[in-house]
């Protein structure tokens, strides 16, 4: 009988820190989307655009270790990636105030979040309008397929 | 129709009088007018129209001349004197690179002007507020339209 009640008492105690546990761990869940990201406060965009250039430059310089140094994988990424990642060319703020800028239009509302940052990027690099509003059409029809839903006529 | 052509046909009206009245413009308008105004700028705000905004403030300005005295034209005046800050905010986020956040050198004498007009502005805005690289302490463009308008609805 003690035994059983000891076990009891674990189990309960086991439980009680589990879900106290899971009360003070925050969730983290990335903007899929500019619905979303536009929900967010601006201290939360700017640390979420932060930590993606971040992390997109992080795994650039890593390319050569996962892919190989001499490998297609890391020329393209040498050669294309680099030029439509924010490394080193923009700041937080900027970044933030871009894809507020370009989430401002309904239509661009469900191209996710890494898309936007790309076609900002070449956007501020000066890539001829027609390019990019290839990418922006592609982009909307991707986020629309995403999400299921039909994609929005302007 | 959406509301903010709605303003504009309204308006329109108001100068279709005969040509041999002396005061072009009526004594009375139109109760709703004020309220579908004010809509449109509620509205220009929320999407982050800048262009939009500025053509509804226009008619607002235009039609707070035209109403009678009495309090719905003080309210409407305060109102519109609270979308005219939010104007100036919404159009610096959306022209300039780093327009997501203002400090006194973007925006100057912004932040103390809000402080002294707005009371609570500097205990809510406390807590969004960021400093960069350098310490430089800078203040959301989004939250600072968001308690404006606040303001409006209270």
């Amino acid at each position: 009988m003690k035994k059983l009640a000891v076990a009891i008492a674990l189990m309960l105690s086991a439980i009680v820190a589990n879900a106290a546990d899971r009360a003070t761990t925050p969730e983290i869940t990335p903007p899929a989307n500019g619905e979303e990201f536009l929900r967010l406060s601006s201290t939360e965009k700017l640390f979420w655009s932060i930590g993606y250039s971040q992390g997109y430059l992080d795994a650039l310089n890593k390319i050569d270790v996962a892919a190989g140094a001499n490998s297609a994988c890391a020329s393209l990424a040498a050669r294309t990636e680099r030029q439509s990642s924010t490394a080193g060319k923009m700041s937080g703020f900027e970044l933030v105030s871009g894809l507020e800028k370009f989430y401002a239009d309904p239509a661009n509302t469900l191209i996710p979040v890494g898309s936007a940052i790309r076609i900002y990027m070449l956007q501020a690099a000066g890539k001829d309008q027609t390019t990019i509003q290839e990418l922006i059409e592609t982009a909307r029809a991707l986020g629309a397929e995403s999400s299921h839903r039909p994609l929005a006529s302007k | 129709m959406d509301l903010t052509s709605a303003a504009f046909c309204i308006i329109s009206l108001l100068f279709a009088v005969p040509a041999r009245v002396d005061k072009p413009l009526p004594r009375r308008i139109p109760a709703i007018v004020p309220g579908i105004v004010l809509t449109a700028l509620h509205d220009a705000n929320a999407a982050s129209d800048s262009r939009r905004f500025d053509g509804a403030l226009a008619v607002a300005k235009f039609v707070v001349e035209v109403m009678p005295l009495g309090p719905q034209r003080n309210e409407f005046r305060r109102c519109i004197l609270i979308y005219q800050d939010i104007g100036a905010v919404l159009s610096y986020a959306m022209r300039e690179r780093s327009g997501a956040y203002f400090n006194d050198d973007s925006l100057p004498g912004m932040h103390d002007r809000l402080n002294a007009d707005y009371p609570g502005y500097d205990d809510y805005i406390a807590e969004f507020r960021v400093a960069d690289a350098k310490g430089t302490v800078l203040y959301p463009t989004a939250e600072t339209r968001k308690f404006l308008e606040d303001l409006i609805r209270r």
